[in-house]
């Protein structure tokens, strides 16, 4: 649906995009990397809003900047948060609905859908200035799916919401990419994009450093084990038993009944520490990974030694 | 055994979304426009510069009527009328009213339009307008469209309700006279009101804050006329079409044709003097503004705007 091919993209003499070859399906992708990196150039130029130097994007087959009419295709949620402050939520909403090319009827109907999809409906009356931040994020969102986009691009949405918000929005959103959108999400906030989707997109200096799912991507980089932590009554025996599997590197007692298992596969690590602890008589009442997840998959890939 | 699939290669969702790019959407402008009156008219300063600006419409609404309804009257009471004189003033009341009601103008469209691309840009919402399917053509209309309805409804508009009163109200003599001034003050009113939106449009394009936008605005009509009538005074003429009011006084008293026989000429000997001596090139000083301002929203989307 979302497609970037060889695409470069220059600043002056600052290359904010390097030959970037990237495709992004149905349902929930996410995009991360750090400030600078290049996803907010990269969110324009599907957007239709830049033209790439080299290369060329395209949005459903089409040239988004050389063709306009493929944006109706497209919602995008902008990062930036300062809008028409005087407006109210479902005037905002219908008058940039309007844009779409839909008569004044049919955007306040489509605008008033759209409010109450993302929880929004009794509080559009508000005007944006007296909006909390969620509020003002969900109406954000809102005036982006107004127009049934197929593809949705979302940058920091999260951004301002409360936990229950938060909670609300990352369901919104997840539900969108179920519904067979394209749904791209721009964050900084890790566990937020683990919540919502394990297939990423990791970008640094503009390049695109991984693309996949996020267990997948881990279990690619084989010169960082995975760390488990275990829980039992004795680790020591534990650990004697364990260090003699071939894919187990080291094992440490971390603290009391915590044994740190340091493995190159964490499927048979997953598979045979409950059977050796089941032959030592005992229970494990804990198996975490702290590297399997999406934060330490960032720090390893994100870094600048990775 | 065999690698699991690349994961661009599965599809997460369930179904997958079917796609029409059907028909030509409807053009943006409008909507735009009305997004920006909508904003406008939420500021009280808006409603007080449109009070204003009634107030003016008032007071010459007043002296057209009551010079016609004198004349009416006379007329039927069988005393002399001298129709000349009637529509001089007729053609006096036209032409002061375009001349005062440019300055209220000017006031209230920056008091009402003076953000229209400044707040756009400190806002953002370029970024917004500009990720669905509008060019910078439909960009420029659509502000341009904003703007453009405060002088209609203060300038063209009033205009046009004055001369149907005096149509309709004037001694059956003198009808076909007075239909005739609807063009020449038509013309003068919608002549002002395309310079007064293109620089307001420009000004605003150039600044980042409507308060800003439209403080410099006036102060520079002010200081731009307050400068050149005094170089002119100074035996300057050439500084007369530095100053679009007086460029636009030009024009409207040529086409009002004003210092004919009325109550203005009779009490001030060099009425039918034009304050500028050429006509056409007050025209093209007027539309040398209206070009700047367009030239400055025109560069401003070019560099804020890639597409």
């Amino acid at each position: 649906m979302l497609e970037a091919r060889g695409v470069s993209k220059m600043f002056g003499q600052v290359r904010a995009l390097n030959d970037v070859d990237l495709k992004v399906g149905p349902g929930v992708t996410g995009l991360l990397g750090p400030n600078g990196s290049g996803k907010s150039t990269l969110m324009k130029l599907f957007a239709g809003q830049l033209l790439p130097d080299e290369g060329a994007v395209s949005l459903l087959g089409a040239d988004p900047f050389r063709q306009p009419t493929a944006l109706r295709a497209l919602g995008l949620c902008p990062e930036q948060d300062k809008f028409y402050e005087e407006l109210t939520g479902h005037t905002f909403v219908e008058a940039l609905t309007r844009l779409h090319g839909f008569g004044r009827a049919e955007a306040k109907k489509k605008a008033r859908t759209a409010m109450d999809r993302v929880g929004m409906g009794d509080y559009g009356h508000k005007r944006l200035s007296e909006m909390s931040r969620g509020m003002r994020q969900r109406t954000k969102i809102a005036q982006a799916i107004a127009h049934d986009p197929p593809i949705v691009l979302l940058d920091e949405p999260l951004t301002g919401a409360d936990p229950v918000a938060r909670a609300d929005l990352i369901d919104l959103v997840r539900g969108l990419g179920d519904e067979g959108r394209c749904v791209l999400v721009s964050s900084h906030v890790l566990h937020e994009v683990e919540a919502m989707t394990h297939r990423v997109v990791f970008i640094r200096f503009g390049r695109v450093r991984a693309h996949g799912d996020i267990f997948r991507l881990r279990a690619l980089l084989t010169d960082r084990p995975y760390r488990i932590h275990v829980e039992v009554p004795a680790p020591r025996p534990l650990a004697a038993r364990l260090i003699a599997l071939e894919h187990v590197v080291a094992t440490a007692v971390i603290s009391e009944g915590v044994l740190e298992v340091t493995t190159l596969d964490l499927e048979a690590a997953a598979r045979d520490i409950p059977q050796a602890a089941g032959a030592l008589a005992q229970v494990v009442s804990a198996f975490t990974s702290p590297d399997a997840d999406l934060e330490s998959l960032y720090r390893y890939l994100i870094s600048a030694h990775a | 055994m065999a690698e699991p699939p690349l994961l661009e290669d599965r599809i997460h969702a369930v179904g997958y979304r079917g796609h029409t790019l059907r028909g030509r959407p409807r053009r943006a402008p409008w909507p735009m426009a009305r997004t920006a009156l909508l904003l406008a008219w939420r500021n009280r300063s808006t409603k007080f510069a449109l009070l204003m600006c009634l107030a003016v419409v008032g007071v010459a609404g007043v002296a057209l009527v009551g010079q016609l309804l004198f004349q009416r009257f006379t007329s039927g009471s069988g005393l002399p009328m001298d129709p000349a004189s009637v529509v001089g003033s007729a053609q006096e009341v036209f032409a002061g009213f375009v001349r005062a009601q440019f300055y209220t103008s000017a006031i209230a469209i920056a008091v009402i339009a003076g953000g229209c691309v400044a707040e756009d840009r400190a806002a953002g919402a370029l970024e917004l307008y500009f990720a669905r399917p509008v060019s910078r053509l439909d960009y420029a209309l659509g502000k341009l469209l904003g703007a453009g309805l405060v002088p209609t409804a203060t300038l063209i508009a009033p205009t046009l309700l004055l001369w149907l009163v005096a149509v309709g109200i004037s001694p059956p003599a003198l009808g076909a006279q007075l239909w005739w001034l609807g063009v020449p003050a038509f013309t003068a009113a919608a002549l002002g009101a395309f310079v007064l939106t293109t620089t307001l449009v420009g000004a605003s394009a150039l600044g980042q804050k409507s308060r800003t936008v439209s403080v410099g605005f006036v102060a520079t009509m002010l200081v731009l006329t307050g400068v050149g009538e005094g170089l002119v005074e100074a035996g300057q003429t050439w500084a007369g079409y530095l100053v679009p009011e007086r460029d636009l006084r030009t024009v409207v008293d040529a086409l009002l044709e004003v210092g004919r026989p009325s109550i203005a000429a009779q009490l001030v000997p060099n009425r039918g003097v034009l304050p500028n001596e050429d006509v056409a090139a007050s025209l093209l000083g007027l539309l040398v503004f209206a070009a700047a301002g367009l030239g400055a929203l025109a560069w401003r989307l070019r560099q804020d705007v890639e597409r």
